[in-house]
């Protein structure tokens, strides 16, 4: 039986992760704070598929990676070991974890500051979720 | 995941309740199921409402890795701290299965 793959292969996935990269700028650019909280995690998913790739050495995933869940993406994108050994690593990775889920679709208000928190988890230097993962994309 | 780790983690947050005179309804300490990750929960009756989420996530996140992390092995990928009121909003929520699967 042959393995089923996700249909994007990780060209498209990189083109994905420009466009949702400029789109969650402009987002937050606009104060669409709740949009761009959701944008952050949808950008943080994309990130994980492709260093999962990248990980692998293959251009297009299996289909049981076709999943929002950012914990198990995390661990198979061959920074465990990393991350094991960076608390401030993992306090932005856990505070994304404890703050973003694909629910938020059905959730509108937010502020500036929740928008900032996220932002930061993200792209904080040198141990922002999105920092760290930038090499391995 | 050595059961020994989750008493010290549990143990641990017990004392940053009583240092900080939170009236805890909650202390969930548990694997996550993905290597040796944590999740964790705790939820307040009182001690948390003029606290903001971000400012007492963070204080019991640097509390926990300086007194239950010697050996720099632990690994939370999930800290939660809430009211009670924010607990019965997210407990609504936690009942949609954690791994959703896209529809495409």
């Amino acid at each position: 039986m042959a393995l089923k793959l996700i249909q994007q292969d990780a060209a498209t996935l990189r083109s994905a992760f420009a466009e949702r990269k400029n789109e969650y700028a402009s987002l937050r650019a606009a104060g669409n704070w709740a949009g761009a909280i959701l944008q952050a995690g949808i950008l943080l998913e994309v990130a994980l598929k492709l260093a999962i790739c990248k990980h692998l050495r293959v251009s297009r995933l299996p289909i049981i990676f076709q999943v929002h869940d950012l914990e198990l993406l995390f661990y198979c994108s061959g920074q465990q070991e990393t991350f094991e050994t960076n608390a401030i690593l993992q306090d932005n990775f856990g505070f994304i974890l404890g703050n973003w889920s694909m629910t938020l679709r059905y959730e509108g208000i937010k502020n500036k500051a929740e928008s900032d928190l996220v932002d930061h988890a993200l792209f904080s230097v040198p141990d922002g979720v999105l920092t760290f993962l930038t090499p391995y994309l | 995941m050595k059961s020994s780790k989750i008493d010290l983690l549990r143990t641990t947050i017990e004392e940053w309740v009583r240092l900080h005179q939170i009236d805890a309804k909650l202390i969930e300490v548990k694997p996550s199921g993905i290597g040796d990750n944590i999740h964790i929960l705790v939820v307040a009756r009182k001690g948390f409402e003029n606290w903001p989420s971000y400012e007492r996530r963070s204080d019991l996140f640097k509390y926990l890795h300086n007194h239950a992390n010697p050996d720099k092995k632990l690994v939370i990928t999930l800290l939660i701290t809430m009211t009670e009121e924010e607990y019965d909003k997210y407990d609504r929520v936690e009942t949609v299965p954690r791994i959703v699967f896209e529809q495409i």
